[in-house]
């Protein structure tokens, strides 16, 4: 495994991006998410490797949006949730802005986690969301992600539940202001006995990202030559006439 | 305490009811209201180009730092051949804290000797290293320090930089030590070096330490570019052991030491392209943080009253001294020696105004606002950046406190739930000057800025001739603006009650300008004001503003797109650190007489 630092990983992976066809604001975004996944411990590369032969297909486009039922609905085209889901997550903040609390279901949807860094960000002008999906390998397996916030920062809780049923192959955002308890109403239909399999705490993803964040970052070889070839495609050919671009005497 | 800088634009409803003058920004100083330059003064590209070096310079920081708390450098380790080749390893305690500057010296043939970037030999590379130094470790550093971009560091590396000896200056230098004599000062006047540099890494870059750690865990390099100036500060005392090294070599009967006064003098070459330009425009909120704090620098010097006699007679004093400065910096670019002349022509005459009592009591009794309406009336914008950095050193205590205010949390907000004519007033009144180009022009659009494929050295091309437009960098903040106003206003025309993230939705590409234009409003020094695709662009411009807060002297344009400059020349040598000496004698340095 290679070390990388944080610095180096975010120029790296928006020059990438870049070169993935997507504009200042997209590619800058995307490389905040994925780094800032890794440093919660979601596996921000590993779910980029995953992801990076699709994005190397076809550029993603930003969801579709319908409004059914006061609830926000994205249909992602079974593309990833690393691009064009910025002003998605927006509109679902302005909509608790405006109404004390919105919810959006994200549909077709691949490596959905990417919309936690998005949701943080949201979260730090003093509001909590909930985000839940179930495991692509094994649908009775719902991650449930609480987030709360101010300009301070972000306070991250992530449960694993298991559930006696398939659940819904949707992801689903609640954003509130701070305050709302999001935990799991067991008497709902919704989520037929669900039973705690694992919990990581505030304090546990705090020191798990701090730790990252003061040292490198481990990278696979393959990933990082990887985006450097990707990244190299926003590169010019050098001629002679463009040495003289740079001042050459 | 100085709060962050608020815009009285911030609200444009604000703005628009009770005509509030959008050209002014003000702070909160000490429980004060402090009235700033507008940013269309202080923004505009061409007076970008006319800043000088001052007391908040990263180079003035550092050596203030490095005298005030008693900083010891030790070499540990000297191994140099007859050829001046080997290695050097010094020690540097600050406080509690240890850091070891090692520099290697490898052969390099003549014809390799280039100041580009892009060149993959040079006469010394070296790095920046915090903590103890192992074996291990220093073997690693062997390796991969003289491969530089190709090499990989660990994160212990703050800083890694290269060096190339003067051709000009080293081997002369060497002779005259050889045979007894001190260099030459006539020479030393035309190139105050003995090495330049020609690339300081830091923040990350190679797998070194990022500037978040270095900012946090390394208290001595806390502010912006201190660790990548102190490398060049051990660079140029490294340039001298060596020069006196192989001047001992070839005549160790004779040769003889640098004299003291001169070795202040030899600072360190630095030649710099265009790779400094895009620094400028990705940092918008660390730019708008340098900006302000000189500028809350300078409002709180003109806000002073106390221009009495003792006051007047240091700026006269002061005066003479630029004049000497630039007389001594030989310059090869006609424009560059033109405007020196200029700057010494104006400083001749305010010399002389000072003479005079009637002017003198004028000042007395209205303060440096005075003087400043003065010198903006007779002389120009050049001579007013030159006084403003002059009067910083009459005031040390309302300056030098703002040094530690340097570096900035760079994030760029949204606020989606402001409505869309909002941000439309905030765009026609903070981007005014972005709005006034004309884009249909081709000579307004035409220059690209990309990134080339030899270490991605960032170039300028011509969108008529020059292939790569496709791939250009988004330097073209102007145009952004202009193309995101238009958007906006057909969206308008449909929507009129709509909202950002209405407009956000349907035109996702507008995310970056809208976040800029957003944050910037309440930071009005964070964009330069100047399009960077026209065709009479001076890339000049933005080398001499960031330069100037390294704190560069003897600014030497090489052609329109690089500068060759000297750093740390006059300042302390490190024999003087343990003195109890100003730190802060060394601008505008002017050569010793022996």
């Amino acid at each position: 495994m290679l070390r990388v630092s944080y610095g180096e990983l975010l120029a790296q992976l928006k020059q990438s991006f870049e070169a993935l066809g997507y504009n200042l604001g997209e590619y800058d975004s995307a490389a905040t998410c994925v780094l800032s996944l890794e440093l919660w411990g979601f596996g921000g590369l590993g779910l980029l490797e995953a992801a990076l032969p699709s994005l190397e297909l076809h550029k993603q486009w930003a969801p579709a949006v319908t409004y059914e039922s006061n609830a926000l609905i994205l249909d992602c085209f079974q593309g990833s949730a690393l691009f064009g889901l910025i002003p998605s997550i927006e509109l679902i903040y302005v909509k608790a802005r405006q109404h004390g609390l919105s919810r959006a279901t994200l549909v077709n949807c691949t490596e959905p986690e990417f919309v936690l860094p998005l949701l943080m960000q949201v979260c730090q002008r003093g509001y909590c969301a909930s985000v839940r999906w179930p495991s692509a390998d094994d649908p009775e397996s719902l991650r449930w992600v609480v987030l709360e916030g101010d300009v301070t920062g972000v306070r991250v809780d992530s449960k694993i539940w298991q559930a006696s049923e398939p659940l819904d192959e949707t992801l689903c955002i609640e954003v509130a202001k701070s305050g709302v308890d999001f935990s799991p109403d067991h008497s709902s239909s919704e989520f037929p006995g669900l039973s705690l399999q694992g919990h990581w705490g505030n304090a546990e993803l705090q020191a798990l990202f701090e730790e990252r964040y003061m040292s490198s970052v481990t990278i696979d070889p393959w990933l990082w030559g990887r985006l450097q070839d990707l990244g190299r495609q926003v590169l010019v050919s050098a001629t002679e006439k463009s040495r003289s671009g740079a001042g050459a005497e | 305490m100085t709060t962050p800088i608020t815009d009285h634009y911030t609200s444009a409803q604000d703005a628009i009811g009770q005509g509030v003058d959008p050209t002014l920004s003000t702070v909160i100083d000490g429980g004060c209201a402090l009235t700033l330059r507008p940013a269309v003064v202080v923004m505009d590209l061409e007076r970008l180009g006319t800043m000088q070096p001052s007391r908040l310079s990263f180079m003035r920081t550092l050596v203030r730092r490095m005298v005030q708390e008693a900083w010891r450098i030790t070499e540990t380790r000297f191994a140099l051949d007859d050829e001046g080749h080997g290695e050097a390893v010094y020690c540097l305690k600050a406080g509690s804290e240890s850091y070891q500057f090692v520099v290697f010296s490898r052969p390099l043939e003549d014809a390799l000797r280039n100041d580009r970037v892009i060149s993959n030999q040079w006469d010394l590379t070296m790095a920046l290293v915090r903590g103890d130094l192992s074996d291990a470790q220093l073997e690693q550093l062997r390796i991969n320090v003289p491969l530089q971009e190709a090499g990989r560091m660990d994160d212990n590396v703050l800083v890694l930089s290269r060096a190339n000896r003067s051709f000009r200056s080293f081997d002369a230098v060497v002779a005259r030590l050889a045979a007894g004599l001190q260099p030459d000062i006539e020479r030393l006047k035309v190139v105050g070096y003995l090495c330049r540099t020609t690339a300081v890494y830091g923040s990350g870059k190679f797998g070194m330490a990022g500037w978040h750690v270095v900012k946090t865990n390394c208290r001595s390099f806390r502010t912006p570019f201190s660790g990548e100036m102190f490398t060049c500060y051990m660079l140029r005392h490294f340039s001298c052991l060596q020069v006196e090294h192989l001047a001992h070599v070839q005549s160790p009967g004779t040769a003889v030491t640098i004299a003291p006064e001169i070795k202040r003098y030899i600072g360190i070459g630095n030649a710099t392209g265009l790779g400094m330009a895009p620094f400028l425009i990705k940092h918008p909120v660390l730019i708008s943080h340098w900006m302000t704090q000189r500028e809350i620098a300078l409002a709180r010097v003109l806000n002073q009253t106390d221009c009495d006699a003792p006051k007047l007679n240091s700026l006269q004093s002061m005066l003479g001294q630029v004049m000497q400065h630039l007389r001594e910096t030989t310059v090869d670019a006609a424009y560059q020696n033109s405007r020196n002349q200029s700057l010494i022509a104006a400083c001749l005459d305010l010399v002389a105004k000072l003479s005079e009592p009637a002017f003198c009591a004028g000042l007395t009794g209205a303060g440096w606002k005075a003087l400043q309406t003065f010198i903006v009336a007779r002389y120009g914008r050049a001579m007013e950046e030159l006084v403003h950095v002059l009067l910083f050193e009459l005031y040390p205590h309302l300056v030098d406190p703002l040094e530690e205010a340097m570096a900035a949390d760079e994030s760029l907000d949204l606020d989606s739930g402001m409505t869309l004519v909002e941000l439309l007033v905030l765009l026609e009144t903070h981007y005014d000057w972005a709005l006034n180009i004309d884009f249909e022009d081709p000579n307004h659009h035409a220059l690209f800025w990309y990134r080339s494929e030899e270490k991605m050295e960032p170039r300028l091309g011509d969108r008529a001739c020059d292939a790569g437009a496709e791939r250009e960098m988004p330097m073209l903040i102007a145009l952004g603006v202009r193309q995101c106003f238009d958007a906006m206003q057909q969206f308008l025309a449909k929507e009129p009650d709509s909202l950002v993230i209405d407009f956000l939705i349907g035109h996702p590409d507008q995310l970056a300008t809208v976040r800029r234009v957003q944050t910037l409003c309440g930071l009005p020094y964070g964009d330069i004001r100047g399009n960077l695709s026209d065709r009479n662009l001076e890339p000049m411009h933005l080398l001499r503003a960031k330069l100037s807060f390294f704190g560069v002297g003897k600014f030497d344009p090489k052609s329109k797109l690089w500068v060759r400059n000297t750093m740390f020349q006059g300042a302390p040598i490190i024999e003087d650190l343990s003195h109890d000496l100003n730190p802060d004698h060394w601008y505008f340095p002017t050569a010793p007489v022996l």
